[in-house]
């Protein structure tokens, strides 16, 4: 259990938000404990606080790869399994498997990328608890999860000084 | 706030940039011919080479090869393959242009400058149409259906090789007058090479008026380039596959082939853009970001090619049809392992290896690939030809021989003298587009990070 | 780009006006629709206990209306998601205003395409058989058959288009999340997935639409392969063609893109959103139309010109048909397909109309639904051992109608719950696109997005 505050600014423009959290980087408040909240992305490095490593590059080929078995397994292991003989044709034949083990491995991929982004992209903790419906009326939210009062009374202040539109605290376990 | 002050600041101090000044530094400072150094002794050989082809093809091939269909077909081959992947070369850079890709301006003059080819091929177009002779008499025996059904092929074939060669001849002609006009004013006055470009800059003098009618023939020529070798492809594709295959008239040919035509000229453009940056000695050239991009350009052209490859192959083994598919299976079960070699050099290595970023953004990993898929092209010649012949013929006249590979190496003279002939007279690298490209682009600040900032360029044909 | 707020709230408030009110023109169309849906489904009963000789289709025409339908709907389908991944790979900042409505297109035109394989069926109730699971039937799917490969690829592009539709709704989602109240709060925090716009949820995000971008390309370029495939794997005269497959994915990609002109101009109207989809974006559309159907010429010139070539009898005879009693599907195609789009394309003054582009749009896809026709009917009527006609009855027209009642009626549906242009991206838009002064001249510039992968 972490006994913390968590301070939320809320900025009506980029760059005092990006002032904002470039300062608290440079105190070392730890990427874990910084949370940029927006209602569109911004391109890579403009606004960024996160930097836990994403698996979805492999994510994709591992299931790329379970889809191309689960395919074969499909057109020729079955075919195989509930043998069906018809005039001089071969049981198992290559291009219609390739075809199938093509279609499972796009289907798995497809469908794990995605459920693998969405794993990815949970919000866990103290990050789980920020919200604020400002948020999606354009607004750019840094919060910063602090340990003790003086933080988030530093915390406070640096937003106040770059002109946030308003200042929170929540204060409280995070489980 | 994004920071977008300072486009067209200075425009002087782009051009006058070391950048855009290196563009022009081959040709000003071009010292006389030398007899010694690498560039030499490779002008030497390729001259060597075209000299005895031609020795070859003419004095000995006429005469003594008379009834050596294999010979004549080898010859062809060789000569479609050439021309196919510099009108590639061309229809590359003309799609680039349509696309406003905006890292097109360094290859755009490497890729145009292969139009030069055709001079080359109209030289050799005589001996094609002979040729065509001496390879009709392999489909004519054994079969109801000739070979060529359509006397009037030839016609089509020259006047769709002929304008696709034109439009790329016009669209380098009028692209470079620019670099013509700004060679005019930096070389010595009165000097023959300044009298040499003042006449072929054609009074340029940087009026708004001219640059609006560039801009819009140059429009005009980019669909004009890639109308005509879309029809000079699909005319050789049509004219020679489908007619010699029999019983199999597949009609995916002509695309096939436009697309393989499109898949050798990527490759070659990386290769000359490659040899081009180190014989000119202009490093930035040629960047990582260039090559990233010609990958994955030719990624999407490798799997368009296994696709139409894949779907010629499917129709034929699914009909199960015994003429159709005994030649679609000849390929394979005769060759096996050119088909391998085909796949692999037209399907896998672009595909596969270029989706490695760390091979796909180096030099020497691009062009590895871009070897392969020359390769592979190549043997697709062979193999979409031969295995309609080889029942007709003894397997000895069709494989190549000590002739017909000098052939081969004459023609890829030929390119490379092309090449080594046009950089002592056109910038390698457009003065005027590498100025365009510079003061188009600039790096700016956003929050916490830098982007790239580029203007947003108009239509082709709009000013 | 100074204050973001004001403009977010802006567009906040125009794109989810469609959603949060509900006029009396949405309830005219949704009503509409419904009961041309309602006909169509009360004719697909009456073929269910009278069976399949309800529709035209006799020996050896096999295949009619039903497949036609299959052939055109897969195709309509595919534009949407072309448009939006297409567009996302090559950077084209102005697809933003379009990208929902399109892949909205495409899961509803895929909707309505996969009911018809189960249509066409004799037994219509069997349909699950094609469904692989372990069975005490003596039979089981056989995936030798293009026909199985076709319900393969359906399913997968279906469910490919959802997710790829899906994930870019989360952000707006939220959106709706917290501008509601009541059941509409519900429904989007259920549907938002706890989404708060963090930076580490964008990345993700990003990352995913990249991947679902790159590789949903070759799943619709296979989709519509597979369809064409039913008829190029045969070895029916004039089906037997190796270039089918790819000249099917351009004749689906014209219809699409088509369809995709007709929804901007009709979704623009319908939900006053003059502000953002712009005459621009009517240009670049009508463009691509332009380019697609040069490209789908070619290869239908390519088609039939491989088979005039050959001079032989059986591969001739499709064209005969064409040119004899079916010589109406080719003017019909010849006019709309190719002759209204060359007369008012070339000129941007037509292009940047909304009013034209519908009718552009509208006409390529009369061309080619008339060119599914002539793909399926002339071939099958002329085939190895019997020669046959095909009219359509009753039944396969109302059928017909019905299916574009049932898109109608999941797009006006779906409209509702949906905001037809995405929130995000066009915010996105907003900041990286900006207008710079040079020299007298107002030119846009925008930042150059990352590359993808």
């Amino acid at each position: 259990m972490d006994n913390g505050t968590t301070v939320l600014g809320l900025f009506r423009a980029l760059d005092p938000a990006a002032k904002a959290l470039k300062t608290l980087q440079e105190e070392e408040r730890g990427w874990r404990n910084l949370l940029v909240l927006s209602a569109m992305p911004f391109p890579e490095g403009v606004l960024e606080a996160d930097k836990s490593k994403s698996r979805l590059t492999v994510i994709t080929v591992v299931c790329a790869l379970l889809g191309i078995v689960l395919g074969i397994g499909l057109a020729a292991g079955t075919a195989l399994l509930y043998v069906i003989h018809q005039g001089g044709k071969p049981v198992v034949s290559g291009p219609p498997t390739a075809i199938i083990a093509y279609e499972c491995m796009m289907l798995v991929a497809l469908t794990g990328v995605f459920f693998r982004a969405l794993y990815e992209m949970r919000l866990k903790g103290w990050q789980a608890k920020v919200h604020d419906p400002r948020i999606s009326e354009g607004m750019i939210g840094i919060a910063v999860r602090c340990s003790t009062e003086s933080e988030a009374a530093d915390a406070e202040k640096i937003f106040r000084d770059l002109a946030a539109a308003d200042v929170t605290r929540d204060s409280g376990s995070a489980q | 706030m994004l920071d977008t002050e300072h486009f067209f600041d200075n425009p002087s101090d782009i051009v006058e940039s070391d950048e855009v000044a290196s563009s022009l530094r081959t040709i000003m400072i071009r010292p006389g011919v030398r007899r010694r150094g690498l560039l030499f002794f490779t002008t030497l050989l390729c001259s060597v080479l075209v000299i005895a082809a031609g020795v070859v093809v003419w004095f000995w091939g006429y005469p003594a090869q008379r009834n050596n269909p294999g010979f004549w077909h080898f010859s062809l081959i060789s000569m479609l393959f050439w021309l196919s992947v510099t009108q590639g070369m061309v229809a590359v850079s003309a799609i680039l242009r349509l696309a406003h890709a905006s890292w097109r301006y360094m290859l755009n003059r490497v890729a145009d400058v292969a139009s030069l080819f055709g001079f080359w091929v109209f030289a050799i177009l005589p001996f094609l149409v002979v040729a065509r002779g001496r390879i009709y008499v392999l489909g004519a025996s054994a079969h109801s259906n000739n070979v060529w059904r359509t006397a009037g092929s030839m016609l089509f074939d020259s006047l769709a090789i002929g304008t696709a060669y034109l439009a790329g001849w016009m669209l380098l002609y009028l692209t470079s007058i620019p670099d013509f006009g700004a060679l005019r004013d930096k070389l010595p006055a009165d000097s023959k090479k300044q009298h040499f470009y003042r006449r072929i800059a054609l009074s340029w003098q940087g009026a708004a008026k001219q640059w609006r009618t560039l801009r819009l023939a140059e429009g005009v020529m980019v669909f004009g380039v890639i109308v005509s070798f879309v029809a000079s492809q699909t005319v050789q594709g049509w004219d020679f596959q489908l007619a010699s295959a029999r019983d199999w008239d597949s009609s995916i040919f002509a695309p096939l082939y436009t697309v393989g035509s499109l898949l050798g000229g990527l490759a070659l453009t990386a290769l000359v853009a490659t040899a081009t940056s180190h014989a000119a000695k202009l490093p930035n050239l040629v960047t990582s970001l260039h090559y990233d991009n010609l990958g994955r350009f030719m990624i999407g052209l490798g799997l368009v090619w296994f696709y139409f490859r894949w779907c010629d192959y499917l129709t034929a083994w699914y009909g199960n049809i015994p003429e159709e598919w005994a030649l679609q299976n000849n390929r394979v079960t005769a060759f096996p392992i050119l088909a391998a070699v085909m796949v692999i050099g037209c399907f896998v290595v672009p595909v596969f290896g270029n989706m490695f970023r760390a091979i796909r953004t180096s030099p020497v990993g691009l062009c590895t690939i871009s070897v392969c898929v020359l390769i592979g092209l190549a043997v697709q010649r062979f193999l979409d030809t031969v295995p309609t012949f080889a029942p007709n013929y003894p397997l000895s006249a069709l494989i190549p021989s000590a002739a017909t590979i000098l052939v081969f190496a004459g023609l890829s003279g030929m390119f490379v003298l092309t090449y080594l002939v046009a950089a002592r007279y056109f910038p390698v690298v457009s003065w005027w587009g590498l100025s365009k490209r510079l003061s188009r682009m600039h790096e700016s600040t956003l929050g916490n990070g830098s982007v790239d900032v580029m203007l947003e360029d108009p239509p082709i044909w709009e000013t | 780009m100074g204050d973001m707020t004001q403009k977010s709230e802006d567009i906040n408030k125009d794109l989810t006006r469609g959603v949060l009110q509900t006029t009396r023109s949405w309830w005219m169309c949704f009503l509409f629709f419904g009961t041309v849906l309602a006909w169509g489904t009360g004719c697909f009963v009456w073929q269910l206990v009278h069976g399949i000789d309800v529709y035209g289709m006799e020996r050896p025409n096999y295949w009619g209306a039903p497949i036609i339908n299959f052939v055109y709907w897969a195709g309509v389908a595919l534009s949407g998601t072309m448009i939006s991944a297409i567009l996302r790979l090559l950077h084209a900042g102005w697809r933003r205003s379009i990208t929902r409505m399109t892949e909205t297109l495409t899961v509803c035109a895929l909707l309505v395409a996969g009911l018809f394989p189960i249509i066409h069926l004799g037994r219509n109730w069997v349909f699950f058989w094609l469904v692989p699971y372990p069975n005490e039937r003596g039979l089981w799917p056989n995936y030798k058959s293009p026909l199985l490969w076709d319900a393969t690829a359906i399913s997968v592009y279906l469910v490919s288009s959802v997710l790829f539709w899906y994930s870019g709704l989360i952000p707006d989602f939220a959106v709706l999340r917290d501008r509601t109240t009541g059941w509409r709060h519900e429904l989007y925090s259920m549907l938002a997935l706890k989404w708060k716009g963090s930076d580490r949820e964008w990345k993700r995000l990003r990352g995913v639409s990249a991947i679902l971008t790159v590789m949903i390309i070759p799943v619709f370029v296979s989709l519509h392969t597979i369809v064409g495939w039913d008829f190029g794997m045969s070895i029916v005269p004039g089906w037997h063609e190796s270039i089918f497959a790819p000249y099917f994915v351009c004749g689906a990609l014209y219809s699409g893109a088509g369809a995709v002109l007709v929804i901007m101009c009709l979704v623009r109207r319908a939900y006053h959103l003059e502000k953002y989809i712009l005459p621009k974006h009517f240009d670049n559309v009508a463009k691509i139309v332009m380019t697609i159907g040069l490209l789908w010429f070619y290869f239908f010139a390519g088609d039939a010109w491989s088979d005039w070539f050959t001079e032989d009898p059986t591969h001739i005879n499709w064209l005969v048909y064409l040119f004899g009693g079916y010589k109406w599907a080719l003017i019909t195609l010849a006019f709309f397909g190719m002759l209204v789009p060359l007369v008012t394309l070339p000129f941007k003054r037509l292009r940047t109309s909304p009013w034209a582009m519908l009718a552009v749009g509208v006409s390529v896809n009369i061309a080619m639904f008339t060119e599914r026709i002539i793909v399926v009917v002339p071939e099958a009527s002329r085939s190895w051992l019997a020669w046959g006609d095909y009219t359509p009855t009753w039944v396969d027209v109302s059928i017909t109608i019905g299916a574009f009642g049932l898109f109608g009626f999941l797009y006006t549906l779906l409209s509702k719950f949906i905001p037809l242009v995405s929130l995000w991206e066009f915010k996105e838009g907003e900041v990286v696109d900006a207008v710079v002064t040079v020299g007298n001249a107002q030119v846009p510039v925008t930042v150059r997005e990352e590359a993808i992968g």
